[in-house]
């Protein structure tokens, strides 16, 4: 008779219990019980310490002043007045305590500390890492102070990190396509040039034109001349265009009996090549090209096979 | 700045497994230890209320009314005899929990009511007697505390799927947002090396008890409550253990107070020389 002894393959849901280990409080470093309903979400405070901010926030600059501003306020009122959006962290590779990563609310939670504050209030959400950052870009367009290259940066890494495509990401931030290409494109100018439209001495219309110029040293220095005189993007466009015009002179037409020849030289052909188009054309410093235009393969063979047989005939010819 | 109370659970889905008997006692030798100490009784039999020596007759409210917010829970608490606070249990907690169920967030419905005062409550230690079964009084409890204390009777080979299911349960709710996740640690209780059960559940060949609980990332407990005859016999009198007059000679009695007592020193945050 077989003993039905307790042992570990008798409990049920131990393996999946074994498999991953949940993270806990401990781990999140969040022991704060206090919870409130504000409105119909559920409002934790979790500790300062226990959030870091979200590595792909594309805002970067927070002016100093309004986040004193802030830091006031919540001082006043002991508290920040809108909670702000937490996901639970991925536990990092470098074995940093996991906790929370910031959704929105970057400039709140950086005034709270200013503000000195222990705590903060907070919304934890389990929104996916694509969906973090989508939101906290599509958060800060709205409020549309975001500088243009934390837009463009932002831009670039929903389509890098998760492979979106600018219609989409075009159409989950509200903007359309053409503007979301331009503001990344933004990205392919000098440093300096980005800074200048960063500090406001530039507008993205500005860096557009400035695109238009291949040479990145040209970028730079039209980018500072721009600045420096105040040129409107009418003005720039002309110096662009200027720079872009070839930096030698057109190659000299022909004169103009030559041209006349031209045609009449064409024209004695037709009797050769038949319904074939015959083009002599100008080339540069004085050189010129004879052209064919075949519309389909057979009109090719025909031609080839025609000038075998004029070459065959003139060789008759030397002959006798 | 004062450390917030330590909050634990005494839990284990499986019922009979002294979870009663061990919040009691825990809690009566940590205040007799110097401890302040208040018990929340949140299983809807009360017993854990009454062998304090509150009758849930008696008593200006009950848990039961700090859920349905109509007391706060500084108005509820009720000194004991045995120097543990208690805010006590009643019958109508059970229809308290069919009520959560068709509330928003009913699974943190404790926390709302109850989470801020006990981040701030005068309080070191806070345990909480939990019902034997998965349900909303048990996922309430679960999201107020920092550990679970898990009871495993050695002499009941089902107390180890108690547990198994308990760590089950605070996996399934951490997946909730907002959830807070205690730990668990195992607590062996009714230990007796002559019982042929104990032996069964100890021995390695069938259930590797250490291996299982380090397996699954859980603390195992070296502090070990003995089996004796004394528990039944103080619960009979509605007294804790520990508040008995105990003669020497009763090495049981004597052993069995002084694992209570390890466990409440344990337990216990140690206590910060007032500043």
């Amino acid at each position: 008779m077989t003993r039905r002894r307790l042992s570990a393959a008798t409990l049920v849901g131990l393996e999946e219990l074994a498999e991953a280990p949940a993270a806990t409080d401990r781990d999140v470093g969040a022991s704060v019980r206090r919870l409130t309903l504000d409105g119909d979400q559920l409002v934790v405070s979790l500790p300062l310490t226990s959030i870091r901010p979200n590595p792909h926030q594309p805002r970067r600059a927070f002016s100093e002043q309004s986040l004193r501003e802030l830091a006031d306020s919540i001082a006043e009122h002991g508290r920040v007045m809108q909670p702000i959006l937490v996901r639970p962290a991925e536990p990092s590779a470098r074995g940093d305590a996991a906790g929370f990563e910031l959704v929105a609310g970057e400039r709140r939670w950086r005034a709270s500390k200013l503000a000195g504050q222990q705590t903060i209030r907070a919304i934890v959400d389990g929104v996916d890492n694509a969906l973090s950052a989508e939101m906290a870009l599509t958060e800060n367009m709205a409020r549309a102070d975001l500088t243009t290259k934390e837009a463009a940066r932002g831009c670039e890494a929903l389509r890098d990190s998760f492979g979106l495509s600018y219609a989409q990401i075009a159409r989950r931030v509200g903007r359309d396509r053409t503007a979301i290409s331009h503001l990344t494109r933004l990205l392919q100018l000098p440093d300096r040039a980005q800074a200048l439209i960063e500090e406001g001495r530039l507008s993205e219309g500005h860096g557009r034109i400035l695109l238009r110029l291949e040479d990145h040293d040209a970028r730079r220095e039209l980018a500072i001349l721009c600045a420096d005189r105040g040129w409107s993007v009418r003005e720039l466009e002309r110096h662009v265009d200027a720079r872009n015009a070839p930096p030698v002179a057109a190659p000299s037409s022909p004169p103009a009996d030559q041209l006349a020849a031209l045609q009449t030289l064409s024209e004695s052909l037709e009797p050769v090549f038949g319904a074939i188009g015959v083009r002599i054309v100008p080339r540069r410093r004085g050189s010129y090209r004879i052209a064919l235009d075949c519309e389909s393969y057979d009109e090719l063979a025909a031609i080839v096979a025609r000038m075998r047989a004029l070459l065959l005939l003139s060789a008759a010819e030397d002959d006798a | 700045m004062r450390l917030a109370a330590k909050v634990y659970a005494v839990g284990n889905e499986k019922g009979g497994v002294g979870k009663t008997t061990i919040a009691v006692n825990v809690a009566a030798a940590a205040a007799r230890r110097g401890a302040r100490v208040l018990l929340i009784d949140s299983d809807a039999t009360f017993r854990a209320t009454q062998v304090l020596g509150v009758d849930p007759r008696t008593v200006p409210g009950t848990l039961a009314d700090v859920y349905l917010q109509r007391r706060t829970a500084a108005q509820t608490i009720v000194p004991t005899a045995e120097g543990v606070d208690v805010l006590a249990s009643g019958p109508e907690l059970g229809e308290v929990a069919g009520k959560l169920a068709g509330l928003n967030y009913r699974e943190f419905r404790l926390r709302l009511v109850l989470g801020a005062y006990l981040d701030e409550c005068p309080y070191d230690v806070v345990f909480i007697d939990t019902p034997p079964s998965k349900g909303l009084l048990l996922s309430n409890a679960l999201q107020v505390v920092d550990e679970v204390v898990c009871v495993l009777d050695m002499t009941d080979d089902g107390s180890v799927q108690g547990v198994v299911n308990t760590l089950l349960h605070i996996r399934e709710m951490a997946a909730v947002p907002n959830a807070h996740v205690p730990t668990l640690r195992v607590l062996r209780n009714r230990v007796d090396e002559r019982a042929r059960s104990y032996r069964q559940i100890m021995d390695a060949d069938a259930l590797d008890l250490p291996g299982v609980c380090e397996q699954l990332g859980i603390d195992l407990m070296q502090i070990e409550i003995p089996e004796t005859r004394e528990f039944t016999n103080a619960a009979a009198e509605r007294r804790p253990l520990v508040a008995i007059p105990r003669p020497a000679s009763n090495r049981r009695l004597t052993a069995a107070v002084a694992a209570l007592d390890a466990l409440a020193d344990e337990l216990c945050p140690a206590k910060v020389a007032a500043a």
